[in-house]
């Protein structure tokens, strides 16, 4: 309180002291001051907006090149593409690393196993012509052993309209719920359905030319592709082994590949595929041996809920020819499979599941003795997996999972405790 | 033969650049075809970014947006932002359109650099239609996930929560 007193008085003394004239040059100076004050502060502004404008271009520019080059100014569009054109290479990946403990079993079969270490990587030439391959290591790699280190595609996308584009080149044949979506974070148990491994052989790729679009709520798929060669199937592995993977694959015979989605629901989708055609790949003793593989699946999705079906069934024509050519080994003329899955996320990482499974890759076998020259048909028992497990990820794209099989394999118990880390990036 | 394909592909104008759709386009599709599209860029300081995350309940890496907004006869009708997120190793670019009072009308997806097979379907991003601040949106809870594309699920839900809480923030902070 004292010191403004005295500051009021020493202000009242300075007034006093000043001269008229002295008091009005002060006020001049002030108003000056505040003006280039006022100058300064919009001039700030002014470049500040003209900052945050061309950030912005420069950030819109690098986020969808094509969109911002009309407008950007500075740079021609040739040369702007140059400085911020997107790469146009693609990488991402994924693997899992399994251990099985066969706990029904008395001989040494445990295993951990670097089943897959995979690698994509795709290349856009233009918007509407982009290559994708999928890279396989399989087993730890390729050295000895039962590795491998395959292409499972490489195929590319003509994107012509949204109702019909075109993919050619070794393509993932578009059959069943797994072959096209294989990662290990799409699904629940460390090891896929077995019905799709043993009547759709899953992983399948193979070389061949398919069309496909969205027409409404329905996406279809539809082509041509190097057939299976029933030459090297047979028993349990009779679609599994006749395989070629686009690996000098025979194409004496092609067979067709359709599959229909519909999105009944926001919640349901309804599919259905069938891969059919010759599958002698014109080889003496397989005349009239023809490969159909149909299923259906059906996913349902509703909040943490999630729930999968399918129902598979593979036959082979001719198959009186098939045994007599596979003399003395039972080859298969019919299997089916189904399974049911339920999931439940507890939370983003957190979620338990159950599956059922039922299958018989053999429920008509033929076997042709050479000796009597008959052909002997019979049918093995149905293979029966119910899998009780969690799925935990600590990140989205990071997943360890733990499961128990009671397997029923062809009414003998044979059942495993099986962990995996998977990994997509 | 299929060479000959191949040739007559390419050459039926493929090559044709495109852009799914242009922001403006997105924003006359879903408020009027005759709205006056003018745009904003706005910069939100460190205070207003802390105040989006907690209401987002997501880490916002960005300082700068960029938002459309739709006017009739000098009344605002709605808003689009943009945002650009990392689906695996490439980029979407989505405009998420909300009206005045802070609703989600749509989503739009404006540039996409991954495989098309990644690109989410228009009726999975319908489900997100309605939604506000006050939803939590989260992946396999509240939103069903895409199959085969998680990863795009994420990127998608995450930018959609971040979208409302920035033009809530900026609204507020009389940045727009």
């Amino acid at each position: 309180m004292k010191k403004i007193v005295l500051s009021l008085t020493a202000i009242a003394a300075l007034s006093a002291s000043l001269q008229a004239d002295e008091m009005s040059e002060l006020k001049v100076q002030l108003k000056a001051l505040t003006k280039r004050m006022n100058d300064i502060e919009s001039k700030n502004e002014a470049s500040n907006n003209a900052l945050i404008e061309e950030v912005s271009a420069l950030k819109t520019f690098n986020a969808i090149p094509e969109l911002a080059s009309k407008s950007y100014t500075g740079l021609g569009y040739a040369a702007s593409k140059v400085f911020y054109s997107k790469s146009p290479l693609s990488i991402g990946g994924y693997g899992k690393i399994d251990y099985i403990n066969y706990t029904d079993r008395t001989t040494n079969d445990d295993t951990a196993d670097n089943y897959r270490a995979i690698f994509y990587v795709g290349y856009k030439f233009t918007d509407n012509i982009i290559f994708n391959s999928e890279i396989e290591f399989e087993h730890g790699g390729a050295e000895g052993g039962s590795g491998e280190a395959i292409v499972e595609f490489a195929s590319i996308d003509f994107l012509i309209r949204p109702e019909f584009n075109v993919r050619a080149g070794q393509i993932l044949v578009p059959v069943g719920h797994i072959n096209m979506k294989h990662e290990p974070t799409m699904f629940n148990a460390v090891n896929r359905p077995e019905t799709e491994k043993y009547i759709i052989p899953s992983t399948w790729g193979e070389n061949g030319i398919l069309t496909y679009g969205t027409l409404g709520d329905f996406d279809y798929t539809a082509g041509i592709v190097a057939s299976l060669n029933s030459a090297k199937g047979t028993g349990k592995k009779t679609w599994r082994n006749a395989r070629q993977g686009g690996r000098e694959s025979k194409a004496e015979d092609f067979a067709f590949v359709g599959r229909l989605e519909y999105h009944a629901l926001d919640s349901l989708d309804l599919t259905t595929s069938i891969f059919t055609g010759d599958s002698g790949q014109n080889q003496a003793g397989l005349d009239g041996v023809s490969t159909t593989i149909w299923e259906a699946h059906a996913v349902y999705k509703e909040g943490p809920i999630e729930l999968t079906a399918l129902y598979a069934n593979a036959t082979v024509d001719g198959e009186t020819n098939l045994a007599t050519f596979h003399a003395d080994t039972a080859v298969s003329s019919e299997g089916t499979g189904y399974y049911v899955n339920a999931a439940y996320n507890i939370n983003e990482k957190w979620t338990p599941f159950i599956r059922y499974e039922n299958y018989n890759a053999e429920d008509e076998t033929l076997t042709y003795n050479t000796a009597t020259k008959t052909i002997l048909r019979g049918s093995e028992k149905d293979t029966k997996i119910t899998a009780l497990g969690v799925d935990y990820r600590p990140h989205p794209n990071v997943i360890l999972k733990a499961d128990y099989l009671l397997y029923d394999n062809k009414g003998t118990d044979d059942d495993r405790l099986e962990l995996s880390m998977g990994y997509i990036f | 033969m299929f060479r000959l394909i191949l040739i007559l592909l390419i050459a039926s104008n493929l090559l044709l650049s495109k852009v799914l759709i242009r922001p403006d386009e997105a924003m006359r599709a879903h408020y009027g075809k005759n709205v006056v599209v003018s745009k904003k860029n706005i910069l939100l300081v460190k205070e207003d970014i802390i105040e989006a995350q907690k209401i987002a309940k997501r880490k916002i890496k960005d300082h700068l947006f960029r938002i459309f907004i739709a006017k009739q006869d000098n009344k605002v009708l709605g808003y689009g932002v943009l945002h650009t997120s990392k689906v695996r190793t490439k980029d979407e670019t989505a405009m998420f359109l909300i009206d005045t009072n802070g609703k989600l009308k749509a989503i739009e997806i404006i540039a996409f650099y991954e495989p098309p097979e990644y690109l989410p379907p228009k009726r999975w991003l319908n489900q997100f239609n309605g939604s506000t601040t006050e939803n939590e949106l989260k992946l396999k809870q509240d939103i069903r996930s895409i199959s085969g594309a998680t990863l795009s699920a994420r990127a998608i839900t995450d930018s959609t929560k971040i979208a409302l809480s920035i033009l809530e923030v900026a609204i507020k902070k009389n940045k727009i």
